[in-house]
C-alpha cells in the first residue's frame, strides 16, 4: 500500500513580470506505508515545497499527489489530507503555539473538535511517545532545541497521522538534539510502523532509513538503499552533497585500485573491509 | 606571541535567582597569534559565554581578559574599541542584517569605527572579495540574498573590521554541505592571509578537524582539554565519553590501531587517512597506484 | 539583561491557589481591586494587607518572588510618595525649608497611598504568578464568551493573547542576541542626545521585525497544519469545574469586602 503517490507533480511560482520559478518538476513518486524514507537535496532543490505539498500547505500547478487515494487539490478532502500526513517544521521554535507543552500538543485534537478526554488521552499518549511525558507541565522556551522538536512532534501525533514528515528538523540542532530527534522517529517508524519521511543534508542521517531520495533542480535524480545511493559518490556530488566519511575513505582508496566494496556506510564496516584487503595482502 | 587571554575567569547567570547557574569556571587559558582555535564541547558547556567575554560583551564576574596583555576593562568607556578589534560573528548572523543594501550593511562596523569613506569602501569590497560575494551584489538589498549569501554578507560585516581576533560562533550551522565547505574555506583563506587569529566554535568536529590548529574542549562550564588538534584528537576515546563525536576517520583508525594494525597517531582528516592507509596497504604488500 | 524580567511569569506550584479555577481567580483579582480601594483608615488597610498576606501564605511562593515583582514599579511609588509628602498639606507642620513643607497629613497620604500600589501589584502579580499565562486567556475567553452575542471575536482575541504570551520570552530572547550582535559591530546605545538614540534603535528594530513576520509565517505554517480554522468546532482539552474551593474563597473574599466597609462606616478616615 502506498500512502504518497506523486504523479508528474509540478509545481512554481508565478511571477507576473519574469518567467515562472519552477521549483518541482515532474516529480514521480510513491512511498510505502510503513517505510522510512530519507530525502536529500541540497539547499533549493525544492525538498522543502515537496514536503509542504504533501499536506497540502501548497498545492500542485501541475500533475497531482494523492495521499492515501485522496487527491491533495480537493477542498472537501483538505482535513482529512492533513490528519493524514502530518508535516514537522524545521524551526521548533515557530511551531509552538502555547505556552505549556500539554497544552500545545493538545492544540491539533482540538482543532478537530475530539471530546475532552479523547484529547486527554491522546495528548499523554503522544508526550510519552517522544519521551517528553515528565515535562507536560513546562513552558517551551525552557527546554532545549531537540526537546522542543520532540514536543513538536508530539503536536502532531496527536492528530493520529498515518505518515509523517519531517522538513529539516534536525537542521537547528545540536549534536545531542539531533540524535534525540531521531532516535525519536527510529522510534515511531519501528514500533507503531509509523511512515516518516525525513528531510536533511546530513548523511549520517539518512544511512539508517530503508530508502534514500535524492533531489536535485526540483526532480529526483537518485532513489534507492543507502548502499545503492552513496556508493556513487560522483553523482551525489555533482547534486552538491557529499557522503558519509567511511564512504568517502573508501572512494578514495579505490580510485588508487584498492579492492574494497563501494557500498561502505560505517567505520565498523570500514575497518571490517580494510582488515580483510590487509589480510588478503599479507597471504599472497 | 599570546594575543588574548583569560586569567581565572568566572561567570554566573542570574545570580541569586532561581535559575542560578554557573556559565564559566575559573579559565584560564592563551591564544596564540595567527592560529585557529577550535572550541568543542556541549550546549551548556560554557562555550559560548566564554566568547562572549573575550570581545567584552560579558563582564567577568571575576578573573581578567587580557588583549596584547592589557586588561580589557581596565577602562569600561573603552569596551566599543576592544570589540572592534575582536570580532566576533553571531550564531545565524544573517538574523542581524538591517541596511537596506549588502554594501552598507557590510560598512556598518567599519563606519562605527570613525573611517574616512575611502578606507570604508576598501574594507568593504575587501571583506566581499574574501567571502565570495560578487560585486553585482553588493547594490542587492541583504533581503534577497540566498541564505547562504546573507550568511556570508553577515561574516563580511565583522571582517571588514579587520579584528585582530575573528570569533565565529557556529558560522556552518544550517547550511547544507556546499555552503558549509564554502565558508569553513573562506574563514581558512582569510586567516592566512591576515594573520588573524581565530577561534571557531563549533559541533562538528569533522568541519574543525580539516582547519584547526589548536582544539579547546569545554565540559561543565571548565576547560577538559586544550592542546595541538593532534593531541586532542589522539584522546578519541575520552571525547566520545563526554558524548563528543570524533571524525569516523579518526574512529577508523583507533579500532585498526585496537586491533594493532595501525599505529596509534591520531588520524582525523581524509587526507591524513587516505595517507595511513596507502602506507599500510604497501606495507602488507597490496599493489596500490 | 533582559531576560532577568518576571513580570507575568508562571511559577508553577500545587499550592490552593494554583489550584483555583482561573474564572474564579480573575473574579477575586477585581475583588481584590476593590478591596484596596475601599479601607479609608489603618485598620482596614491593615486587615486588607493581612488577607494578601495569608493568600501569599497560600501561593506557596518564596517571598523573594514577590519582592521581586514590586522592584520595576519601586522609582513610581516614590515619586508618587515624595509629590503625596510635600504637596499634601493638613495635621502638623514637621518640617520647612525654603518653599518645601511636611506636614504629618502628607506623610500619612503617603505611606497609605504608597501601601495601596505596593499591595495592588504584589495582588495581581499573585494571579500570574499562579495561573499559567494560557489557564489565564483560557478563562478570559470564557468569561467573554457572553460578548460574542456584540460580535466581539473573543476566540481570535483570546488566541492573539496565546500566542503572544508564548513568544514574548522568545522575542525578548532574540532581541539580546540581536543587540549582542549589533554591538560587537560597535553599535551605541548609550551615547548622544535623544535622536542618535533614536536612530541607534534602527540596527535592532529592523531585524526584529524581519525576524519577527517570518516567525508569524512559519507559526502559520505550522497551525495550518495542525487543521487551525478559528474557534468554530473546536474543543478543548482542559475543561473548567468550579469546585468547592472557588466558592469557598469567592465567600471570604466577599465576606472581607463587607467587613471593609463595615469599617469605613465605624471607622473615622484618616485621609
Amino acid at each position: 500500500m502506498e500512502i504518497i503517490n506523486a504523479q508528474a507533480l509540478s509545481f512554481s511560482y508565478e511571477n507576473p513580470d519574469e518567467a515562472p520559478h519552477i521549483v518541482l518538476e515532474g516529480v514521480d513518486l510513491s512511498i510505502e506505508k510503513g517505510s522510512f524514507v530519507a530525502l536529500l537535496g541540497a539547499n533549493g532543490s525544492g525538498k522543502s515545497t515537496l514536503a509542504k505539498q504533501c499536506n497540502a500547505i501548497l498545492l500542485p500547478t501541475g500533475g497531482k499527489l494523492l495521499v492515501d487515494g485522496m487527491d491533495t487539490a480537493d477542498p472537501d478532502r483538505l482535513f482529512d489530507v492533513r490528519r493524514t500526513v502530518g508535516l514537522v517544521l524545521q524551526n521548533p521554535d515557530n511551531q509552538l503555539v502555547s505556552s505549556i507543552v500539554e497544552e500545545d500538543v493538545a492544540f491539533g485534537p482540538e482543532n478537530l473538535g475530539l471530546p475532552p478526554q479523547e484529547i486527554r488521552r491522546r495528548v499523554e499518549d503522544s508526550l510519552r511517545a517522544v519521551g517528553m511525558y515528565g515535562y507536560k507541565d513546562s513552558a517551551p522556551h525552557k527546554l532545549s532545541g531537540g526537546q522542543k522538536q520532540r514536543v513538536a512532534i508530539a503536536g502532531i501525533l496527536a492528530m493520529q497521522p498515518d505518515c509523517l514528515v519531517l522538513d529539516e528538523p534536525t537542521a537547528m540542532l545540536d549534536p545531542q538534539g539531533r540524535r534525540e530527534v531521531l532516535q525519536t522517529v527510529h522510534a515511531l517508524n519501528r514500533d507503531r510502523g509509523m511512515t516518516v519521511v525525513i528531510i536533511t543534508h546530513y548523511m549520517e542521517e539518512a544511512a539508517g532509513a530503508d530508502r534514500v531520495l535524492v533531489m536535485d533542480g526540483g526532480k529526483i535524480c537518485m532513489d534507492g538503499t543507502p548502499r545503492e545511493i552513496f556508493s556513487q559518490v560522483d553523482k551525489l556530488r555533482e547534486c552538491r552533497l557529499d557522503v558519509p566519511q567511511p564512504t568517502e575513505l573508501c572512494y578514495r582508496l579505490r580510485q588508487k585500485g584498492v579492492n574494497l566494496p563501494a557500498d561502505i556506510l560505517t567505520a565498523e564496516e570500514f575497518v571490517a573491509a580494510f582488515e580483510a584487503v590487509l589480510k588478503e595482502g599479507a597471504d599472497r | 606571541m599570546t594575543v588574548l587571554q583569560t586569567e581565572n575567569l568566572c561567570y554566573t547567570y542570574s545570580p541569586g535567582m532561581p535559575f542560578e547557574h554557573t556559565a564559566l569556571h575559573d579559565i584560564s587559558i592563551g591564544f596564540e597569534q595567527g592560529e585557529l582555535t577550535a572550541i568543542i564541547g556541549h550546549t551548556g558547556s560554557g562555550k559560548s559565554t566564554l566568547v562572549q567575554h573575550l570581545n567584552g560583551l560579558l563582564k567577568p564576574a571575576s578573573g581578567r581578559v587580557l588583549l596584547n596583555g592589557e586588561d580589557i576593562w581596565a577602562d569600561p568607556k573603552n569596551i566599543r574599541n576592544i570589540r572592534f578589534r575582536v570580532g566576533m560573528v553571531f550564531q545565524y548572523p544573517e538574523h542581524q542584517l538591517f541596511e537596506d543594501t549588502v554594501e552598507k550593511d557590510i560598512a556598518f562596523g567599519p563606519r562605527n569605527m570613525g573611517l574616512s569613506e575611502e578606507e570604508i569602501d576598501q574594507r568593504v569590497k575587501e571583506a566581499a572579495e574574501f567571502v565570495g560575494l560578487s560585486a553585482s551584489l553588493l547594490k542587492k538589498s541583504p533581503f534577497d540574498l540566498s541564505g547562504g549569501e546573507k550568511r556570508r554578507t553577515a561574516i563580511a560585516g565583522v571582517m571588514a573590521m579587520r579584528p585582530e581576533v575573528l570569533i565565529l560562533d557556529e558560522p556552518t550551522a544550517g547550511l547544507d554541505p556546499h555552503g558549509r565547505d564554502l565558508i569553513l574555506e573562506q574563514i581558512d583563506r582569510y586567516r592566512r592571509k591576515n594573520g588573524t587569529t581565530v577561534l571557531l566554535v563549533s559541533h562538528s568536529m569533522e568541519d574543525v578537524a580539516r582547519i584547526a590548529d589548536k582544539v579547546l574542549v569545554m565540559q561543565h562550564s571548565r576547560v577538559a582539554m586544550y592542546d595541538t588538534a593532534p593531541r586532542v584528537f589522539d584522546r578519541a576515546a575520552e571525547l566520545e565519553e563526554m558524548g563528543l563525536s570524533v571524525p569516523a576517520v579518526t574512529r577508523i583508525f583507533s579500532q585498526l590501531a585496537d586491533k594493532g594494525i595501525a599505529d596509534h597517531d591520531a588520524v582525523y582528516t581524509l587526507e591524513q587517512a587516505e595517507q595511513a592507509a596507502v602506507a599500510l596497504l604497501k606495507e602488507k604488500g597490496v599493489t596500490v597506484c | 539583561m533582559l531576560t532577568d524580567i518576571t513580570i507575568g511569569q508562571y511559577f508553577p506550584a500545587p499550592s490552593l491557589l494554583h489550584r483555583l479555577d482561573p474564572r474564579m481567580k480573575l473574579i477575586l483579582t477585581v475583588l481584590w481591586i476593590a478591596m484596596v480601594f475601599v479601607p479609608k483608615n489603618w485598620f482596614g488597610l491593615l486587615l486588607a494587607v493581612a488577607f494578601l498576606v495569608l493568600c501569599i501564605a497560600l501561593s506557596g511562593l518564596p517571598g523573594r518572588l514577590i519582592f521581586k515583582s514590586i522592584r520595576p514599579i519601586l522609582p513610581l511609588i516614590l515619586f508618587t510618595s515624595i509629590l503625596n509628602i510635600f504637596y499634601v498639606s493638613g495635621g502638623r507642620l514637621l518640617f520647612s525649608w525654603w518653599i518645601f513643607k511636611v506636614h504629618t497629613g502628607g506623610l500619612i497620604t503617603a505611606a497609605f497611598i504608597g501601601i495601596r500600589i505596593i499591595c495592588l501589584i504584589i495582588g495581581s502579580s499573585l494571579l500570574t504568578y499562579t495561573t499559567s499565562p494560557t489557564a489565564l486567556t483560557d478563562a478570559l475567553e470564557r468569561l467573554l464568551s457572553p460578548l460574542k452575542v456584540l460580535h466581539l471575536q473573543v476566540h481570535e482575541l483570546a488566541m492573539m493573547m496565546t500566542i503572544a504570551l508564548r513568544f514574548i520570552p522568545t522575542l525578548i530572547e532574540e532581541t539580546d542576541k540581536i543587540m549582542s550582535a549589533q554591538k560587537a559591530r560597535g553599535a551605541d546605545f548609550e551615547s548622544g542626545g535623544l535622536m542618535k538614540r533614536v536612530k541607534a534603535m534602527i540596527p535592532i528594530l529592523i531585524p526584529l521585525f524581519v525576524s519577527a513576520f517570518r516567525r508569524a509565517y512559519e507559526l502559520a505554517t505550522a497551525m495550518e497544519c495542525r487543521c487551525y480554522q478559528g474557534g468554530e468546532g473546536r474543543t478543548r482539552m482542559k475543561q473548567l469545574h468550579l469546585a468547592r474551593r472557588d466558592y469557598l474563597s469567592l465567600a471570604v473574599s466577599l465576606a472581607v469586602l463587607a467587613l471593609l466597609i463595615v469599617m469605613n462606616i465605624l471607622i473615622d478616615p484618616v485621609l
